[in-house]
């Protein structure tokens, strides 16, 4: 799991009681995600890498190490598809 | 998992701050006649950066909504650092305009600058007449007309906000024929509210029971319709119809919360009892230790079981609490202006037996 990603620049996000309202503003609407990916989600507003997100979470959810690592993997991936998380540039071309 | 209405639910029902609204100014490049903002107010405004330490606070309480509003928040001085501020901040932004400066330079500044959710557009005519007789500015509509167009050509995102008026009612097709020809999404308001000072003047145009009872045979209507062709709403807008188990009569002071440019705190902008101000405590303090906020969220909780005997038909609005205490003296009570449930009951029969 590598690489960078940095909140979409036309996503606003808030996390509220452990979920995540994201809104696209130029699709204009609402998606409301999980605590995992609530989490992925604010740690990416944090600039964290995709390792340092994955340690963290590791250290925050209560479940096996790999599991936890292919859970954040595939919501950053699932992120990415829906637009709310961009890749940063330098890892556009390590790709 | 949650939906977003379950959220905004529980935001009324919990007392979550949601949203919040920014009152920058009072100053106004038009001079519309039911304006409730006294302009004859004259303190000492919230700087940039009492606005900016505002904000950060908002962030942290996980506000989501924020609207800028004025009078016309676009001659607030300091506009387009507060609007940048708000972008950066990571709020979804409305910005409720008259649209009059919306174009050239400004609209581009907007779009790349403070890149907003959605404008709000007030509109109050589907002729110029009309609109312009409103705003006292004549070419005011023909203008707004050309901002949407430029606007839309921008791709920044727009909704048209029409108050109901004695002299708008008998267009309300047409408003909404007019809307639907720009691409816009309308929302009316069937409340004309007294000023800030309880002058109830703009009252006077306040539409007739006839008026509203058309409005929401017309809202009915394109429900259906809406509903017939699965088209969406605003998917962050008011929509209380989609909100399930709410136990308040409206989200003011339990869900959002309007400061105007001296830091005054007030449930919402029709319910203008100041609660605190944020240049004397913080916004989160004030929030959560406020007893004259307890006291509003007690009473739109009672306003939710008494409003059935005053309000309007489905789909329209009419009874606000904040204006009840404001005319009344008695958020629960009704107030001068408000037609009884039984003559819009009577008048919506009127208009079927016309029909």
């Amino acid at each position: 799991m590598l690489g960078s990603f940095r909140i979409a620049s036309d996503v606003r996000y808030r996390v509220i009681d452990d979920e995540a309202v994201v809104v696209r503003q130029g699709e204009g609407d609402v998606l409301v995600f999980n605590q995992v990916a609530a989490r992925v989600i604010q740690l990416v507003g944090e600039g964290l890498t995709s390792q340092q997100i994955g340690d963290h979470a590791v250290d925050e959810f209560d479940a096996p190490e790999e599991r936890i690592r292919e859970d954040v993997a595939m919501f950053l991936e699932e992120l990415e598809n829906l637009n709310v998380v961009e890749r940063l540039p330098q890892d556009e071309k390590n790709a | 998992m949650s939906t977003f209405p379950e959220i905004t639910a529980r935001a009324w029902n919990e007392c979550r701050l949601l949203d919040a609204v920014l009152e920058l100014t009072h100053r106004c490049n038009f001079d519309c006649f039911f304006c409730y903002n006294d302009r004859a107010l004259q303190t000492w405004p919230l700087t940039y950066d009492e606005y900016s330490d505002l904000m950060e606070q908002l962030a942290d309480m996980a506000v989501l909504n924020l609207t800028l509003t004025g009078g016309e928040p676009l001659v607030h001085p300091d506009f387009f650092a507060i609007g940048a501020r708000v972008r950066d901040l990571g709020f979804v932004l409305r910005l409720k305009s008259n649209g009059h400066l919306l174009r050239g330079d400004v609209a581009r500044r907007l779009k790349d600058e403070v890149a907003p959710y959605q404008i709000e557009l007030s509109i109050h005519g589907a002729t110029a007449e009309i609109h312009d007789r409103q705003t006292q500015h004549p070419g005011s509509f023909n203008r707004l007309l050309k901002n949407i167009d430029e606007m839309s050509r921008l791709d920044l995102r727009m909704k048209l906000n029409c108050t109901l008026t004695a002299w708008n009612e008998g267009e309300v097709v047409e408003i909404f024929d007019l809307a639907d020809r720009l691409g816009l999404l309308l929302n009316f308001n069937a409340t004309v509210s007294p000023k800030d000072n309880g002058d109830t003047t703009p009252m006077s145009l306040a539409p007739t029971p006839e008026g509203i009872s058309r409005l929401a045979r017309v809202l009915g209507q394109r429900r259906e319709e809406a509903q017939r062709r699965e088209q969406g709403e605003d998917p962050l807008g008011d929509g209380k119809e989609k909100r399930p188990d709410v136990i308040r009569h409206c989200g003011a002071g339990a869900s959002s919360v309007t400061i105007d440019q001296w830091g005054n705190v007030m449930p919402c902008v029709q319910w203008r009892r100041v609660v605190g101000n944020v240049r004397e405590k913080p916004i989160a303090e004030i929030w959560s230790t406020s007893s004259d906020l307890e006291e509003v969220r007690t009473l739109t909780v009672e306003a939710k079981k008494v409003v059935p005997q005053f309000d309007g038909p489905e789909d329209v609005t009419i009874f606000c609490p904040g204006i009840a205490d404001l005319l009344a003296g008695d958020a629960l009570a009704s107030y001068p202006g408000l037609p009884s449930h039984e003559v819009l009951s009577s008048s919506d029969e009127d208009d079927a037996v016309d029909r």
